[in-house]
């Protein structure tokens, strides 16, 4: 076990690093060790068994058990992880760690519950995806009501799953509606997240919701993917290349002005696969193919490296 | 000869401007980390798929000349050695991919040539050789840990072929467990070099969980004292892991620990006769239920051992976010259409009225 306290004590620092460097000293000689990933990682996988065995036992039990008494029974569940959530709140403190999974566990519950509802009873009929809708509407109330990012992460993908549902309804392969395609579709989606996180614009990173982050964070995912569908179709290649490559200017640019290296990571990667791709679809000829991702795949390397070197020096 | 690699000073300098993002400007302004240019953990796995990425456009070029594996191997293994001796480069991700695929391409050249032999494992253990040397070189603790299973697999292959049967799984499920016992000693020792901590910790962590692999997979055709021998190694591993990860204040028996609880799930269920979806109820119920009481005991303390955060978050918030997507509803299937009476639509030629 190594021991990195000599080098931190030897640091010369005044003001905040001091209290830093302390902190970080406490560490190093173990005087206090925390166990908080090793139980963020025991919740997550203890939510996701929960919801596994949940999808399960509603196709297993579906015939002894009935309907109506498994509805009830995921429901009750369900709410019985807001209710844990709702006295954390009416005491007016911070969830603490668990009760924050709790409240995921809810409302992956009620998701469960709502599908479940609408498969076998078929309440929108035809219009069967927008459940979808609703629980993105009552994921995004329950989100801000409970100020919990994971949930805010719920509802966005309830939304995108919306959004991308929607294609089940026949247009995309229909003559002429390639613009209601993924490509487009993920692109509205990153608009809309990109909107939402526009109301916390004057938030304080720092003792805020954090909800900025995530809105971007999807934003930004969800612009990169929409304009690389756009790329894999013949139809609206160049527009899909030139979206990316306009998104990975702005999110490199982002990510120098804020400091935040996952947006110059997401700008090299994502450009650089698109990229590949369109040199793939352009020259068929595999040599060339290659060579040319090859002198990509260098360019992108350079380029990382000097971004990272940028972000550096524009730190120190 | 002088191997061109960080010291052991500029080594922890390195890994303290990392570990700790509020004093990464001023461990950086001292210049004790030497030349070297390192990345965080998130470009460092771009910077991976980069190298691999290139790996491939690169076996693409050759794929026209002959022995491509040997020529393309030492070109790569030349190219990473560059980056890492003549750019300093290290742990960037784009060096490791380059070299260990370099590395891996060469031995599987070397293995073509001499194919006749028919012995797989010796195959198999020059690879893991290879992928160690690599790992070695580039003070890579991943790389390390797979040359470490790549090793298990050519013990269980040393009477058998893969997938062929005959396999010695009992033997390589005693050797990682052997190893695991090794490295979980070595650990306690106090080391300079944060990579050969690091290196011993891949080793805690996955060599009983694949220890666990190998002898399910031993007890697979399923007599209850194999399955229950095995379950006993799992149990003896997890509670010695909690108690040594406790005692010493480290994070890699405790991890090890997690996967060892999977482990153990899955050796239970030979022994309980509940459907599986209540077991993985059960099993999640209870996995939640310990997380939230060890939270709740170790919250106040902020002396000794704790369940607040003490580290700066470095990237964990945003995985939640991520993972908790990633458990977000999937649509089910479109509901069957309702059935069109009095000839359908169009395919009815219009007997219905409606084209």
């Amino acid at each position: 076990m190594h021991d990195l306290s000599p080098e931190l004590e030897s640091l010369t620092v005044e003001g905040v690093p001091a209290q830093a460097r302390e902190a970080a000293v406490r560490l190093e000689r173990r005087a206090v060790f925390s166990v908080h990933r090793e139980l963020v990682v025991m919740l997550y996988a203890g939510v996701a068994t929960v919801v596994a065995g949940v999808g399960l036992l509603v196709k297993a039990n579906l015939d002894r058990i009935g309907p109506l008494a498994l509805l009830s029974g995921i429901l009750l569940a369900s709410l019985l992880c807001y209710a844990v959530a709702l006295r954390a709140r009416g005491k007016g403190r911070e969830r603490r760690l668990g009760e924050d999974y709790v409240l995921l566990l809810g409302a992956l519950l009620f998701s469960a519950a709502l599908g479940y509802a609408e498969v076998k009873f078929h309440l929108l009929g035809a219009a069967w995806s927008r459940h979808l809708l609703l629980l993105a509407a009552w994921h995004l109330g329950t989100a801000y009501f409970f100020r919990s990012r994971m949930v805010l992460s719920v509802a966005l993908t309830a939304f995108a799953t919306w959004m991308g549902a929607e294609l089940q309804f026949g247009a995309l392969f229909e003559y002429g509606n390639r613009w209601l395609g993924a490509g487009p579709r993920a692109l509205f989606c990153a608009v809309a997240f990109y909107a939402g996180s526009r109301l916390h614009v004057m938030e304080d990173p720092k003792t805020g919701s954090g909800f900025r982050d995530v809105y971007r964070q999807f934003a930004i995912n969800f612009g990169f993917w929409g304009a690389l569908a756009l790329g894999a179709d013949g139809s609206t290649r160049w527009i899909g290349a030139l979206t990316l490559l306009g998104l990975a200017f702005a999110s490199g640019r982002v990510g120098l002005a804020e400091r935040r290296e996952s947006y110059l990571v997401y700008a090299v990667g994502y450009s650089t696969i698109g990229l590949i791709w369109l040199e793939a679809l352009l020259f068929r000829d595999i040599g060339l193919t290659s060579t040319l991702g090859l002198m990509t795949v260098i360019g992108a390397v350079v380029l990382l490296f000097s971004l990272r070197a940028r972000l550096k020096a524009s730190t120190a | 000869m002088i191997i061109a690699r960080p010291t052991v000073k500029e080594e922890r300098w390195l890994v303290l401007a990392l570990r700790y993002p509020a004093l990464r400007a001023v461990v950086e302004q001292c210049g004790n980390g030497g030349p070297w240019k390192t990345t965080t953990w998130l470009a460092r796995c771009l910077g991976f798929l980069l190298g691999l990425l290139a790996t491939g456009m690169f076996a693409g070029m050759l794929a026209a000349f002959p022995s491509p594996w040997l020529f393309g191997g030492i070109v790569m293994c030349g190219v990473a050695e560059w980056l890492v001796a003549q750019r300093r480069v290290i742990h960037s991700g784009v060096e490791e991919a380059v070299y260990l695929c370099g590395a891996i391409a060469v031995v599987v050249q070397i293995l073509l040539w001499n194919r006749s032999g028919g012995h797989e494992e010796i195959g198999v253990a020059l690879v893991a050789a290879a992928m160690l040397l690599v790992g070695w070189r580039l003070l890579n603790p991943y790389i390390t840990t797979l040359a470490a299973a790549t090793f298990s697999l050519a013990v269980a292959m040393s009477s058998g072929h893969l997938l062929g049967g005959g396999m010695r799984e009992m033997e390589a499920g005693y050797f990682c467990a052997a190893l695991a016992v090794a490295a979980l000693i070595a650990s306690g020792w106090a080391w300079q070099r944060p990579s050969t901590d690091r290196m011993l910790d891949g080793l805690v962590v996955v060599m009983p969980w694949l220890a666990y692999v190998w002898l399910a997979a031993w007890s697979w055709s399923y007599t209850a004292s194999r399955a229950q021998a095995a379950l006993a190694i799992v149990l003896g591993f997890l509670l010695v892991y909690v108690v040594v990860g406790i005692r010493r204040r480290s994070h890699a028996p405790l991890i090890g620990a997690l996967g060892l609880l999977v482990c153990t799930a899955w050796a239970l269920r030979h022994f309980v006769i509940w459907p599986l979806h209540w077991q993985l109820i059960a099993a999640g119920a209870v996995l939640m239920i310990a997380a939230i009481v060890v939270d709740r005991l170790l919250r106040p303390r902020l002396e000794d051992i704790t369940s607040r955060p003490l580290e700066e978050a470095s990237g964990m918030d945003l995985l939640q976010v991520a993972a908790a997507a990633h458990l977000a509803p999937r649509p089910g299937d479109a509901p069957p259409a309702a059935v069109q009476g009095e000839g359908g639509g169009f395919g009815g030629g219009g007997a219905s009225g409606r084209f």
